[in-house]
């Protein structure tokens, strides 16, 4: 009697680990790619070269989901404001520091990173910037206020954009986007995402801007947006898994916290 | 217990046969729109036939007479990773960034690809699959990437492959300006080109022959005008010119907003649906 159970047992352990190995070499199996491409062929969607069937196709593949720019200005007032804001934050400080205008005009890397908000200087006291660049922006132009970007940044300015950029060091290279027109509309799904999205954002903390991150094969971007403005701040990175300014998130929000307005004009001057 | 041991076997059995029988759980998803009849069920009502398909010359094709074809928007090759279905064409009057026809598929999922081996595509990037259509979606494609707009990270681009297999062809393929802009941050960047838009859209084209490009740093260029060739230049950590797959990497940034009172954000955005559009002007000569 015993024997039998045994038998049994035994087995069903046997059958047991036959499904086993049955279930993992289905597993271990790859895909068969000329099976993956005949499906691609059978689900993908041609385009009738006119008529109405062309017209009908675009409709089913919501080709009518496009979005539209619009021009904006920027929120002048509350460019004022943080600016006003940041040089009464400075004139908190120690009386040493204010007393030296040098540190408030073109303060040190550290001091920036320990004194967030947004300072006016001229572009004549960056060192790469053509003021003919910055000057025909109508938005305003902000590049981190770190000695070792700010000396070595150039800027590209149009009417509604602009672009500064610079190579930090062998391993490093920083650029930051800016403009106030928007674009919107599109994807209704698209749309209810980025609601969503927004109503989450993590705020940086000196200024209180909503930002977001993302990282990839080339370094990292955290977006930001000021005085109905947005702005990207691009760092790219040799080695962007190991490099900190590229792995961690301190040293771009550190940028993106501390910045110089180098078209002061647009704000009534420095 | 011989009850109990009986319907153990017998579990394990099924088991069994389950595996045998390829028989893993149908997802619902994948179920056939077509059940087969009911024979107890009364009659179905007649179907109408369906419409003779048209014939292939009635489609758009490219100068080579392929018919294009593309896969939906978000509909990623399988394994992966989870897409991003966004049908905006965010730019509907752009010029497609190639100025030969081009391949939308994955660089990393296909053959040649670091990953190809996953769905079975072991085997050089100049398999004749990769240089044909459908196209198919990247954005969003699984790297060790966090973009904020892809469920599970992800490819913040797509990948264009050019016409020809560049190493078998020796050809140039020309990447272009899709709209007048100006060449921004050139000088700083190693592998990257830049093309800004007056009116605010930022367009990123990587992996260019970078030694040999068409454009300067600060040049006012426009649409159509040739950028560079489409190359696989890239680096590794150690700041040397590694090669990838020769492809362009497209990035497209634009500041949306999903209404008037939210804050703009300024990041890349799917342009598969945008792009897509652009091909379908060029093909029709537009």
């Amino acid at each position: 009697m015993k024997k039998n159970r045994l038998v049994r047992v035994g087995l069903a352990a046997l059958v047991a680990c036959i499904a086993a190995g049955v279930v993992a070499a289905q597993e271990r199996t790859p895909p068969d790619p000329e099976a993956i491409q005949a499906a691609l062929r059978e689900k993908a969607k041609r385009i009738p070269k006119a008529g109405l069937a062309s017209a009908l196709r675009a409709a089913a593949d919501n080709r009518d989901a496009r979005a539209t720019t619009l021009v904006r200005r920027p929120d002048l007032e509350a460019l004022r404001a943080e600016l006003a804001r940041t040089s009464a934050a400075d004139e908190e400080r120690s009386a040493a520091d204010l007393s030296n205008l040098s540190a408030v005009r073109a303060p040190s890397a550290a001091q920036q990173r320990v004194a967030p908000g947004l300072r006016a200087l001229a572009p004549e006291n960056l060192r790469r910037v053509a003021p003919a660049e910055v000057e025909r922006a109508l938005i305003p132009v902000l590049i981190p206020a770190a000695a070792e970007v700010r000396d070595k940044i150039r800027v590209y300015g149009m009417e509604n954009v602009y672009t500064a950029s610079a190579r930090i060091d062998a391993e490093a290279a920083l650029s930051i986007s800016g403009t106030c027109n928007r674009v919107v509309g599109g994807d209704p799904d698209v749309i209810a995402f980025r609601k969503r999205l927004a109503e989450q954002p993590r705020r940086l903390a000196g200024t209180g801007a909503a930002y977001f991150m993302s990282r990839n094969d080339f370094g990292v971007d955290l977006s930001f947006s000021k005085f109905g403005c947005g702005y990207v701040i691009t760092i790219e990175c040799g080695d962007p898994g190991a490099d900190p300014r590229c792995a961690e998130d301190d040293y771009i929000t550190g940028l993106a916290d501390s910045m110089i307005l180098a078209n002061p004009d647009l704000a009534g001057g420095e | 217990m011989r009850s109990l041991n009986k319907l153990f076997v017998a579990f394990v059995f099924s088991l069994t046969l389950a595996a045998c029988e390829g028989g893993e759980t149908p997802d619902p998803t994948d179920a056939p729109d077509e059940q087969p009849g009911d024979p107890m069920s009364p009659d179905p009502a007649p179907q109408p036939e369906e419409p003779d398909p048209m014939p292939e010359e009635e489609y758009l094709a490219d100068e080579e007479g392929r018919v294009f074809s593309y896969v939906s928007v978000g509909d990623l090759l399988p394994n992966s990773g989870p897409g991003h279905e966004d049908s905006t064409i965010y730019r509907p009057d752009i010029q497609f960034p190639l100025e030969d026809a081009a391949f939308l598929n994955s660089q990393v999922y296909r053959y040649g690809g670091s990953q190809g081996y996953i769905n079975g595509m072991e085997g050089g990037q100049c398999n004749e699959t990769n240089y044909d259509y459908p196209w198919q979606d990247t954005f969003c494609e699984s790297r060790s990437r966090s973009q904020i707009m892809c469920p599970d990270g992800g490819h913040e681009g797509v990948d264009i492959r050019p016409a020809t297999c560049i190493p078998e062809s020796g050809a140039s393929h020309w990447a272009v300006a899709v709209e007048d802009g100006r060449i921004v941050g050139l000088a700083d960047s190693k592998y990257t080109v830049k093309l800004q838009t007056e009116d605010g859209s930022l367009y990123r084209y990587l992996h260019m022959k970078m030694d040999e490009l068409a454009v300067e740093d600060g040049e006012y260029v426009t649409k159509g005008q040739r950028l560079g060739r489409v190359f696989n230049d890239f680096y590794n950590s150690a700041g040397e010119r590694v090669a990838t797959t020769y492809h362009l990497h497209f990035e497209m940034y634009q500041n949306y907003a999903p209404d008037e009172e939210t804050d703009p954000v300024f990041d890349q955005v799917n342009p598969y649906m945008t792009l897509v559009n652009a091909y379908e002007k060029k093909l029709r000569g537009e």
